[in-house]
């Protein structure tokens, strides 16, 4: 309403604009002045994250030096649990369990 | 014509501004902030309420999993089971009060767990009772946060309600890394919080002994720069956390009793960092770094002080929602750097003296 009367005051009576035009103007910049705010509010909002994690579960044989191997968590894994036997006949256990981020190739 | 819709518009808009001035006096604007307040707290509660019911759940149907045909009493009971905080204006034997009732507390939780599950392993009932404890946690705070906000409108309390529209996005995001939470220990993973453990493990290695000092603790012997180790932990893989605290105290009795000297007691935990810092950073310093709320901490530091032992600690630093979710990459790699810390530490202590390191943290996915 403000700017409405603010608007009319500045085109004067004698402009080219009728009343009602100016009062049509006033509302499309209103509207867009809305909708610019609702834009810069809708930014301002925390983006969410869009990656990607998966579970891997590294295994390593204890006597050849550390030579290790990784597959998806299966449950019932645990860090420590002996799965095997590796060649040299040394075990083969679970060294560690994490999550890493998983690279998302773009088509 | 057209000045008659202009005296129009002049005079509602007039009419408009003097009813809206009046309403601003009456109070008005803070009726209407409570409205647009409330509905915000109304639509994230529902959110709140939307992860309660998914825990409780899942909660159930692990149980039911199990072979327990109505896990809804059993869930009754822990969900709402309380702990009534001891009598603090008179400090004197409170670590004791609290022994009691946090003794009381887990004894009659895995009991309850124990009863329903008879034939479940140590694994499962742990893994049971953690999501019972979660599910606990996530209905608690649904129940508070809309406490709260009834309470606010019921007393048109516009500062209550506002407050609590504030710190809602903090509630909810904690409440979403309990709910995430629950997957994990329900999957047995290991968590950010074991790094201590997973330290433990990484020098004992997965054919170490383990002997149980006191209930759900264990520790092992080891060599570390032709020193004596004693390292302590709580035993897994099951979702536990032990006692480390009366651990060291019980091991010191029994070293003390052997005339077996101890140069240094170190003990090793996730801690929270700050915001900017990076997860898995590494940092040490003086204390017993154990997050409990006292009775565990107060066991080192006075068994250290009696006995005259440096008291270490060493930590690795993550947010609060990488240290009840899966163990991140970086976790995991700094449990080495911790490691490398701890072999600088252990060189400082002269040879002929035993050292003893505690992994605290919950030992869940690691044995």
């Amino acid at each position: 309403m403000l700017a409405l009367k603010a608007s009319a005051q500045m085109f004067g009576n004698n402009t080219l604009l009728s009343p009602e035009v100016q009062g049509i103007l006033t509302l499309i910049l209103m509207a867009i002045s809305l909708t610019f705010l609702y834009y810069v509010m809708m930014q301002m909002q925390p983006k969410k994250s869009q990656d990607n994690f998966e579970t891997v579960t590294v295994i390593k044989c204890l006597g050849d030096g550390g030579s290790a191997e990784e597959r998806p968590f299966q449950k019932g894994d645990f860090v420590g649990k002996i799965v095997g036997e590796c060649a040299d006949k040394a075990q083969k256990v679970i060294y560690a369990i994490y999550e890493r981020k998983v690279e998302v190739k773009k088509p | 014509m057209s000045s008659t819709i202009t005296d129009w518009i002049s005079a509602i808009s007039q009419l408009a501004f003097l009813v809206i001035f009046l309403l601003l006096f009456m109070g008005f604007n803070q009726k209407f902030q409570i409205y647009v307040s409330s509905r915000n707290i109304k639509l994230k509660l529902g959110v709140l309420e939307r992860m309660m019911n998914e825990s409780q759940s899942k909660t159930a149907s692990y149980m039911r999993n199990l072979g327990l045909e109505q896990p809804e009493k059993v869930m009754e009971k822990g969900i709402n089971y309380f702990v009534i905080e001891p009598v603090n204006i008179e400090p004197t034997d409170i670590i004791k009060r609290m022994d009691v009732l946090f003794s009381t507390r887990e004894e009659r939780l895995e009991g309850l767990v124990k009863e329903a599950l008879p034939n479940a392993g140590k694994v499962e009932r742990s893994l049971a009772s953690t999501a019972l404890e979660i599910s606990a946690a996530l209905t608690f705070v649904y129940k508070y946060v809309r406490h709260l906000l009834i309470t606010g409108q019921k007393t048109n309390n516009w500062i209550l309600i506002m407050q609590l529209e504030m710190v809602l996005p903090m509630i909810i995001k904690q409440a979403e890394a309990y709910s995430k939470a629950l997957d994990v220990f329900l999957e047995g993973k290991p968590i950010g919080d074991g790094a201590g453990p997973l330290l433990v493990q990484r020098i004992v290695g997965p054919s170490a002994t383990p002997i149980e000092i006191v209930k759900d603790t264990v520790y092992y012997e080891s060599q570390i720069d032709n020193r004596k180790v004693y390292l302590i932990k709580a035993s897994g893989p099951e979702s536990n956390v032990g006692h480390p605290g009366f651990a060291v105290e019980e091991l010191l009795k029994k070293l003390g009793e052997r005339n077996e000297k101890v140069g240094m007691i170190i003990t090793v935990d996730a801690a929270l960092k700050l915001e900017g810092e990076n997860t898995g950073e590494v940092a040490e310093g003086a204390g017993a770094a154990i997050g409990d709320a006292g009775p565990e901490k107060i066991r080192i530091e006075r068994a250290a002080s009696i006995n005259g032992i440096p008291l270490h600690a060493v930590i690795v630093k993550m947010g609060m929602e990488e240290a009840i979710l899966t163990m991140k990459k970086e976790i995991c790699d700094a449990v080495d750097v911790a490691l490398e810390r701890i072999k600088e530490l252990i060189k400082k202590v002269p040879e002929g003296h035993s050292i003893i390191i505690a992994g605290i943290g919950n030992s869940v996915g690691i044995l």
